[in-house]
């Protein structure tokens, strides 16, 4: 697993925040990645408009081989760097909101395009952290712990899986924040 | 009065300055957060450049300033568009996330869906 750069968790909740700034958000409020991608300029694509073009690809991508495929980001463009995002609009609304949120990190941190099934480790771990802190922003952690939301009630408001949801209550510390907090 | 139709016309190479302001980013050894924070232009206006869109006046300015570079250099007769050098399909470059490995039959169908999926969406890039 690649190392993420030091000060990259911050610079991410950076983007998170002032990505909410931009669009007249709270710090905590929920970012729909939808809104997000119309904001970024990145046209999202669902699999199921490709359906006339590549009946055969698309048939087994959203049946039988629904699990293997989730987000992609093609270049398209004189210069092949403007992107455009592919996705699976059968999974779970909770699960493309990941999916987004992911490709949405590539297109914020302006990772350059790799060839098809490759993956530059570094860039991936990074979207990897971006997407999610897109959706769930430390301070939208700490303000879910503050207000003891439940996992289930938390996890709708946010538009993410309650798994989401836990790791970056986890990870943000918002817990250990909030419990140190209550014994002040 | 002058005829508008027999005016020159100079238009903005956003994409070329866009890619020039990489190769600024890459000598630094900065990345685009660091551009965004030094030149004081948001990330998501480097995102929206990166997609084709060209920056406002003060965002030109700030990055010009920030990389040294001209804005002449990017000035160019006539029209800029995509259609001049499409960009072949054997070019097709994605950044695709796996959920496990592959069996062939999804990689064909995956292969087949991004092909589509890039003729049909090309047209973007205009």
């Amino acid at each position: 697993m690649a190392v993420l750069r030091h000060g990259f968790k911050a610079d991410a909740n950076g983007h998170a925040v002032a990505l909410r700034r931009e669009l007249q958000l709270a710090d905590h409020a929920p970012l729909c990645p939808w809104r997000l991608a119309k904001y970024l300029e990145v046209p999202i694509v669902p699999l199921s408009e490709l359906k006339s073009c590549e009946p055969a690809g698309v048939r087994y991508l959203t049946g039988k081989g629904k699990s293997l495929f989730s987000a992609v980001t093609i270049f398209v463009g004189r210069h092949g760097c403007k992107r455009v995002v592919l996705h699976n609009d059968t999974h779970a609304k909770s699960r493309q909101a990941a999916n987004l949120a992911h490709e949405l990190a590539h297109a914020i941190l302006i990772h350059p395009p790799t060839p098809p099934f490759t993956a530059d480790a570094v860039a991936e771990e990074e979207a990897k952290w971006l997407g999610p802190t897109l959706l769930v922003s430390n301070e939208a952690a700490l303000h879910i712990v503050a207000k003891a939301m439940l996992t289930s009630t938390a996890a709708e408001l946010y538009g993410v899986s309650e798994s989401l949801l836990e790791m970056r209550l986890n990870v943000s510390g918002a817990r250990i924040r909030q419990s140190r907090r209550s014994k002040l | 009065m002058q005829n508008r139709n027999f005016m020159p016309k100079g238009l903005f190479d956003a994409e070329e300055f866009f890619k020039a302001l990489d190769d600024v980013r890459e000598s630094r050894k900065l990345t685009w957060k660091q551009v965004a924070d030094k030149s004081k232009v948001s990330a998501s206006t480097l995102t929206r450049m990166a997609q084709g869109r060209r920056p406002d006046v003060d965002s030109m300015a700030a990055l010009l300033k920030w990389s040294g570079l001209s804005a002449d250099s990017f000035i160019v007769d006539g029209d800029v568009t995509d259609a001049e050098i499409p960009s072949p399909l054997a070019s097709l470059a994605a950044q695709f996330r796996r959920d496990r490995n592959l069996p062939p039959e999804g990689k064909r169908a995956i292969e087949a869906t991004l092909k589509a999926m890039y003729q049909h969406f090309s047209h973007l890039g205009d």
